[in-house]
């Protein structure tokens, strides 16, 4: 096997901390996040020596397309027609089982909206910079923002069933 | 909830300490190196496929007519707005299942059920003549599409194939998933079911409680809520047109509701059982291009709200998301 490429073991040591955070809001498993995230260091050190600029943008796509096309593995949880939990019948004042919810409630998400979240409420990156890391146009990340919110508004389903295109 | 409640969530579950970074360097490395050796019996690998593609063709495969003789298992009769036409199963270690059945129009939904056991995630891919619509682990799942552009005529046999792959994933255990061989046990079926009009759809039983309407996450330009006297009442308002924005429709019964701008249906929504249901539309900006209609900010803008079969409470309104 080779060397490794020049900065890679650098990289590595200062941003993968950051990475694995992405990785896990994003998979929220911790087995899963460091699979995602040695699944997407092996291919940057694949292209390392193409990488203009600062690698971690770079890493942090492939982790969020890696992750959108990876075989669902808790495909009932996401499938479009699962209702989401009922919100816990606390008082309103009740701060601690709301963000419990919520956070459950992320986790039904279909995985581009939760991944859409996480990069602009995580990551704070603007919407274009939303798009140009997923890949997309602005309207769409503004769209999956929209469609995410709505479903974590609802408590509920928010599409009755997929359309197949 | 509100935006910042969600940045905090995301900070708080996100892990602070991370020590494994040597760890990780072997981790990668090792994965480095499995590729390359991947790519070297690359060649090979493709003979082996060739071969295992001739004995799948010649493996008999769970193939039954549209109208099985009264499975074991079944899917319901009615479910998201459509009548059962047609459904097909079959039984683990199967690997696919074939429904063929004749639309009697072109308003149909088809539905996917994997019982298998918990935690264990088999690949499945959804075909429908021809086209593969739906791939991913096995589970439930219902869809429909434009069939008519997908080729599908009224009076003209469809064929839907559900296949599944021969290796599963056990998720029992997380932090340490298992590859297995595709389960002896459990099955898997696909349906058809007919669109059925809300006036005509049997809603299931009512419950005692209905639930409550949350509130929406960010505040609202404009909103109105069913007539708790009379929630099938259409309701029609005027109002300035505030700048880019999405529509939402929420319920908590079942029935329809359709929001008509400047006489224009922008939303028509259905629900089919009790509890918080609702959509959005697209952003105001695409209006347009799709629905032919322009809202620019101040316009005078007339909102129609047409209710049909609800009987509990609602709500529409403009939100910025």
């Amino acid at each position: 096997m080779g060397d490794i490429p020049e900065g890679f073991e650098e990289f590595v040591a200062t941003a993968s901390p950051r990475l694995l955070r992405t990785a896990f809001l994003l998979t929220r498993d911790e087995g899963h996040a460091e699979d995602l995230l040695q699944t997407a260091l092996a291919r940057a050190w694949r292209a390392w020596g193409r990488v203009d600029g600062d690698p971690e943008p770079y890493v942090r796509r492939i982790i969020v397309n890696t992750h959108a096309t990876w075989w669902r593995r808790r495909w009932r949880g996401e499938e479009p027609t699962e209702r989401l939990p009922d919100r816990p019948s606390g008082a309103p004042q009740d701060v601690v089982g709301d963000r419990e919810w919520l956070w459950q409630a992320l986790g039904r998400l279909p995985r581009k909206q939760r991944a859409v979240l996480v990069l602009r409420f995580y990551e704070d990156l603007t919407e274009a910079q939303t798009a140009e890391l997923m890949g997309c146009s602005v309207g769409t990340v503004k769209s999956q923002v929209s469609r995410a919110l709505a479903k974590l508004r609802l408590d509920d389903t928010f599409a009755a069933e997929g359309v197949w295109r | 909830m509100n935006l910042s409640d969600l940045t905090e969530v995301l900070r708080d579950h996100a892990p602070r300490a991370d020590a494994q970074v040597t760890a990780r360097l072997a981790g990668v490395r090792a994965r480095v190196a499995a590729s390359r050796r991947r790519r070297a019996v690359g060649a090979a690998a493709c003979v082996v496929l060739a071969l295992v593609g001739v004995v799948y063709a010649v493996v008999p495969r769970a193939e039954r007519s549209s109208e099985p003789a009264t499975p074991e298992r079944s899917f319901p009769e009615y479910q998201a707005g459509t009548r059962l036409a047609a459904q097909a199963w079959a039984e683990l270690p199967s690997s696919s299942v074939v429904l063929r059945f004749v639309p009697k129009s072109l308003d149909f939904k088809v539905f996917v059920r994997c019982d298998i056991g918990q935690g264990v995630d088999l690949p499945m891919k959804l075909v429908i003549d021809g086209d593969e619509v739906l791939a991913g682990g096995c589970g439930t799942a219902s869809g429909s599409s434009d069939w008519g552009t997908r080729g599908a005529e009224v009076g003209k046999p469809v064929v839907v194939t559900l296949t599944v792959g021969d290796e599963a994933v056990d998720h029992s255990r997380p932090s340490s998933p298992v590859t297995m061989p595709r389960p002896s046990s459990g099955a898997f079926g696909i349906a058809v079911g007919e669109a059925v009009p809300v006036d005509r759809y049997p809603f299931p039983p009512r419950p005692e409680t209905l639930a409550e309407m949350p509130p929406p996450l960010t505040d609202p330009t404009f909103v109105v809520s069913a007539d708790p006297a009379d929630p099938d009442s259409p309701r029609e308002f005027s109002i300035a047109w505030p700048g880019e924005r999405f529509l939402h429709a929420q319920v908590n019964t079942p029935g329809r509701v359709r929001v008509l701008v400047n006489d224009v249906l922008v939303t028509d929504f259905f629900s089919w059982d009790y509890g918080i249901a609702g959509t959005q539309s697209m952003s105001s900006k695409d209006w347009g291009r799709v629905h032919g209609i322009a809202v620019a900010a101040g316009d005078p803008v007339r909102i129609t709200v047409i209710p049909e079969r609800l009987s509990g409470d609602w709500r529409v309104w403009l939100g910025e998301y």
